[in-house]
C-alpha cells in the first residue's frame, strides 16, 4: 500500500528508506522544493504530487523528516499513527547517531539498516490496531426490530401499544394513586424540608419602605469607585515612551530610539523558571526546557500582535506565527538561551525565506532572452483602482529607456476618463527626457475592448521592432465579476510574459483578498488548461509608510511571487529594487 | 539544486565510508549541513541550492575562505541561466571578492554518459556571465535605509565581473577559479574527490 517511506535529515541525507515498488519521478524532492521550503505551510501534512500523495512529519529537535509516499487514489487513514509511532521509535533508537552526523568526529557514516525489522513490526502493529478499531465500531448489525425505523411502521406502533398496555396493566394492579394529604407530603419529610430551606435562602424581595438598613445602603452606593478609574488612566499612557518637556514647557514627543542589533522586541516577564531558589535555577540551566505549545503560546501571541501593528494582514500574521511555532515544537531550549531569542531568530529566518524570491527578478535578462525569439516582451499591469498603475508603468518605462530599450505603451484602460491622455502626457515627458526617443503610445480611444487593443499593440510592436510592450489596464475591484472576466480574457488572449500586480503599501488586510481574488479570477475565467497566475508584485507608495511594511509580507505570502519593483515617489526616478534585508529589519524593529 | 552538494559533503565528512561503499542517498536539502571534516582540517558548510536559501548562502559566504561550486554536468545545458546566475552571485559577493576566496567549480556527475566536459561547461558559463553582467549593471538601485548614493555606486561597481569592454573569462577575476571534474560514483575514473580534498587543503593553507 505504501510505495515508499523515507527518513532523512533536513540537510538532505537519507538515513533510512524503504521502497516497496519503483517510484517514478522524484516526489519527495518535489515535495521539499514546492511545499516544505516555501514557508507557506498550511496545517495539513498531506500533499499531492503527480500520481502520489505524500504525508510527512518532523522531528524538530533532531532536524529529521519522515515522509510516506503512496498512490493518490488510496486512502490510508492509519498513516498519521504510523508516522507518529515510527518517529518515536526512530528517535528513541538512533538519537545519538543522528547527532553524531553533525557534531561528532566519526569518520564513517552510521548505518541505520537495523531499523528494517522495527519498522515492519511497527507497521503491523498499526495495521492490526486499526483493523480492531474499525471492527469494534461496526459490531454486529442491529436487528430490524431494534431500529427507530421500525417504531414508525404500523407493526412497530402496534407493538408499542401492546407494551404500553402491559405496563398499564401492571399499574392497574396496584392501588389507584391516593390523593396524598398535605401533611403526608410535607410532614413526613419535615426534617428534610427544613434542611433544604435553610440551605437555600432563595431570592429575597427588596423592601422599599423608606427604611434602608446600613448594610443595604452601603451596597447600593455606586458613586465614587476612585481606585478603579485611576488604574484605567495609567493604562492609557505608557510611561516609558513619554516625551520630554523642554524648558519652555513645550511637550516634545520622544525620539524614535536607536535600537541595537539584538532587538528585544518581546517584552514581558522573564520566562518562568521553576521556583526552587538556587537549585531550581541550576536545574533549569542544566536540563533546558522542551518547547511545547503552551510555552510558545504567549510569545507567539506577542509576535502576532507586533506583526499586526506593522500592517501585516491578520491571517497572514497568524499563519506565519503558526509555521514558526510548529517548527519550534519539541526543540530543547538550552538554559542560557532564551525562548524569546530563539523565536526571534526563527521568525527572522521564516520571514526572510518568505520574502526571498524563488525565481530571478532580472527583467533585462528576460527581455534579452525573449528578444532572441524575435518577439517583444510584454508586461501587463493589473490592480484595483487608484494604486498607481499608470504612474509606475511610466517609471518602469523610464528605466527601460535608460537601458536603451524600445518601449511601446498600450493604453488598454478604455474606461477611466483621461487615462489615455495621462499616458500621452507621460510619453511626451519621457520622450523629452530620453536622448533617443524610443517610446511610443498605442491607443484606440475609449470604450473599446482592451483585449483587442492589447493584441493589436503587440502585433504593432512586433512589426515595428519594439523591445518591450507595456500594457496599462483599467483599475477594477476584485469583486467585480464582469471586469475580472475581461481581465482574464486579456491575459488569456495575449499571454503576457509578466503579469504584474500593482498594490499599494498602505493596504492592510485587503491585500490578501485582492490578490486571492485576482489570482482566482485570472485562472478560473481563462478557460485554459494551465492558466496563468500573477507573476510579480509592484509595491507602490512605499514612501508613505515608514516602518509599517507589513503589506510586502502579506502580498508575497499570498502569491508566493516576488516583489519586483518598489515605487517610492511620484517622479520618474522613484523606482527601486526590493531589499529583503531592509524590509525584515523594518518588520522586526519594535 | 540537485547537483550533488550534499553527496559531496557526505563524502568529505565520512571518508571511511566513502572508501568502501557509495555515499548515502541524498534528497533535496532544506537545511544547511555543517560539520568539521575529519581531523578538523576544515569546516564544511553545505548550503541548499534552492533559491530561497540565497540569504543563507550570502551569510555563509561572509565567513568562507574557499568556495566549492558544484555543477550538474548533465543538466547544465538546460539550467545554464540559473546556474550562471548563482555562480555570478557567488563571484560577485562582496566578501568573496574582498578575501579573494579561491573558487573551485566542480563539474559533477561525470559518470553519466551525457555529461559535458569541464572545458565546455566553462565556456558556457563564461558566455552567460558575459550577458549577465550587463543586465546586472542595468538593474535598479535597491531600497536603502539611508539615501547613501556612494554605497550604492560601490555595490554596483563591485558587481561587475571581469574587465570592462573585454569578453568575460574566468582568468580575469582576481581570485583563482579552478574547474575540475568529479563523480560521486565509486570506482569511476574521474573520481576527482582526492583532487577536491587536495584543493581544499591547498586553498586553506595559503
Amino acid at each position: 500500500m505504501l510505495d515508499h517511506f523515507a527518513i532523512a535529515t533536513k540537510g538532505g541525507v537519507v538515513l533510512w528508506a524503504k521502497d516497496y515498488t519503483d517510484v517514478t519521478g522524484n516526489p519527495v524532492n518535489a515535495l521539499i522544493q514546492d511545499v516544505l521550503i516555501q514557508s507557506t505551510q498550511t496545517s495539513s501534512t498531506k500533499h499531492n504530487s503527480g500520481s502520489y500523495t505524500l504525508q510527512w512529519a518532523f522531528a524538530n529537535e533532531l532536524n529529521v523528516i519522515f515522509v510516506a509516499v503512496y498512490q493518490k487514489m488510496l486512502q490510508l487513514p492509519y498513516l498519521d499513527d504510523l508516522l507518529t509511532l515510527v518517529k518515536r521509535h526512530f528517535v528513541a533508537r538512533f538519537a545519538a547517531e543522528i547527532r553524531m552526523l553533525t557534531d561528532g568526529d566519526t569518520a564513517s557514516f552510521p548505518s541505520f539498516d537495523s531499523f528494517d525489522e522495527e519498522f515492519d513490526l511497527v507497521w503491523q502493529a498499526v495495521e492490526e490496531r486499526f483493523e480492531q478499531m474499525s471492527k469494534s465500531r461496526q459490531g454486529v448489525p442491529r436487528k430490524f426490530e431494534d431500529t427507530r425505523k421500525f417504531q414508525t411502521t404500523a407493526r412497530g406502533a402496534k407493538l408499542e401499544l401492546e407494551e404500553l398496555a402491559q405496563a398499564n396493566e401492571m399499574d392497574i394492579s396496584r392501588k389507584p394513586a391516593k390523593m396524598r394529604s398535605w401533611e403526608d407530603r410535607h410532614g413526613g419529610h419535615a426534617s428534610d424540608g427544613k434542611k433544604g430551606r435553610k440551605g437555600k435562602k432563595g431570592k429575597e424581595n427588596r423592601v422599599w419602605d423608606g427604611k434602608a438598613s446600613k448594610e443595604s445602603s452601603q451596597a447600593l452606593d455606586f458613586s465614587g469607585g476612585g481606585s478603579e478609574s485611576e488604574a484605567n488612566v495609567a493604562m492609557l499612557v505608557d510611561e516609558k515612551s513619554k516625551g520630554v518637556r523642554t524648558k519652555d514647557g513645550v511637550y516634545e514627543v520622544a525620539d524614535v530610539a536607536e535600537r541595537s542589533d539584538s532587538f528585544q522586541l518581546l517584552e514581558g516577564k522573564e520566562s518562568k523558571v521553576s521556583t526552587g531558589g538556587i537549585m531550581g535555577m541550576f536545574r533549569a540551566l542544566a536540563s533546558g526546557r522542551v518547547l511545547t505549545e503552551d510555552t510558545l503560546a504567549q510569545p507567539m501571541a506577542q509576535m502576532r500582535s507586533h506583526l499586526a501593528n506593522k500592517n501585516v494582514a491578520a491571517d497572514i500574521a497568524d499563519k506565519v506565527c503558526q509555521t514558526v511555532a510548529r517548527g519550534l515544537l519539541g526543540m530543547r531550549v538550552g538554559g542560557l538561551q532564551n525562548i524569546r531569542t530563539l523565536i526571534e531568530q526563527s521568525m527572522e529566518t521564516a520571514l526572510t525565506r518568505v520574502l526571498t524570491p524563488s525565481s530571478s527578478t532580472d527583467i533585462i535578462r528576460d527581455i534579452d532572452h525573449v528578444r532572441r525569439q524575435g518577439r517583444p516582451y510584454t508586461m501587463a499591469f493589473v490592480g484595483v483602482n487608484g494604486v498607481g498603475k499608470s504612474t509606475n508603468l511610466s517609471k518602469v518605462c523610464y528605466w527601460l529607456l535608460q537601458n536603451n530599450k524600445r518601449v511601446l505603451i498600450a493604453a488598454c484602460d478604455t474606461f477611466r476618463s483621461g487615462a489615455v491622455e495621462q499616458l500621452r502626457v507621460h510619453v511626451r515627458n519621457l520622450r523629452a527626457l530620453s536622448e533617443n526617443q524610443n517610446v511610443e503610445i498605442f491607443e484606440r480611444g475609449y470604450g473599446k475592448d482592451s483585449a483587442g487593443i492589447a493584441r493589436d499593440a503587440i502585433a504593432f510592436g512586433a512589426s515595428h521592432d519594439f523591445d518591450v510592450v507595456l500594457i496599462d489596464t483599467a483599475g477594477r475591484m476584485q469583486d467585480n465579476e464582469p471586469l475580472m472576466r475581461a481581465l482574464a480574457k486579456l491575459v488569456s488572449v495575449n499571454s503576457p510574459d509578466k503579469i504584474l500586480f500593482v498594490g499599494e503599501a498602505l493596504v492592510g488586510n485587503e491585500a490578501v483578498d485582492q490578490l486571492q481574488k485576482f489570482n482566482r479570477a485570472i485562472s478560473d475565467f481563462s478557460g485554459q488548461a494551465r492558466p496563468r497566475q500573477i507573476d510579480g508584485i509592484i509595491l507602490t507608495k512605499f514612501d508613505t509608510i515608514d516602518d509599517r511594511v507589513g503589506a510586502a509580507l502579506s502580498m508575497t505570502y499570498v502569491t508566493g511571487q516576488p516583489i519586483v519593483f518598489v515605487g517610492t515617489g511620484q517622479t520618474y526616478t522613484d523606482l527601486r529594487k526590493m531589499n529583503v534585508d531592509h524590509v525584515i529589519r523594518a518588520l522586526l524593529r519594535p | 539544486m540537485g547537483s550533488g552538494k550534499t553527496s559531496l559533503w557526505c563524502h568529505l565528512r565520512f571518508p571511511a565510508t566513502s572508501a568502501s561503499s557509495a555515499a548515502p542517498r541524498t534528497q533535496t536539502s532544506m537545511a544547511i549541513n555543517a560539520a568539521h571534516m575529519d581531523e578538523g582540517r576544515a569546516y564544511l558548510v553545505d548550503v541548499p541550492g534552492h533559491q530561497k536559501f540565497r540569504f543563507d548562502r550570502d551569510t555563509q559566504l561572509k565567513a568562507a575562505r574557499a568556495v566549492v561550486f558544484v555543477v550538474d554536468s548533465v543538466q547544465v545545458a538546460r539550467d545554464i541561466r540559473a546556474t550562471a546566475e548563482t555562480l555570478y552571485d557567488v563571484l560577485a559577493n562582496a566578501s568573496v571578492q574582498e578575501n579573494e576566496c579561491p573558487v573551485l567549480v566542480l563539474c559533477n556527475k561525470q559518470d553519466d554518459a551525457l555529461a559535458l566536459p569541464n572545458i565546455r561547461v566553462k565556456e558556457m558559463l563564461e558566455e552567460e556571465i558575459d550577458g549577465l553582467r550587463g543586465s546586472r549593471q542595468a538593474g535598479l538601485d535597491s531600497l536603502q535605509d539611508t539615501a547613501d548614493d556612494d554605497a550604492a555606486v560601490e555595490e554596483k561597481a563591485g558587481d561587475y565581473l571581469g574587465i570592462d569592454g573585454k569578453k568575460f573569462v574566468f582568468e580575469d577575476l582576481c581570485h583563482p577559479v579552478q574547474f575540475n571534474e568529479s563523480s560521486m560514483v565509486i570506482g569511476h575514473d574521474a573520481g576527482g574527490l582526492e583532487q577536491v580534498e587536495q584543493w581544499i587543503s591547498e586553498s586553506l593553507h595559503t
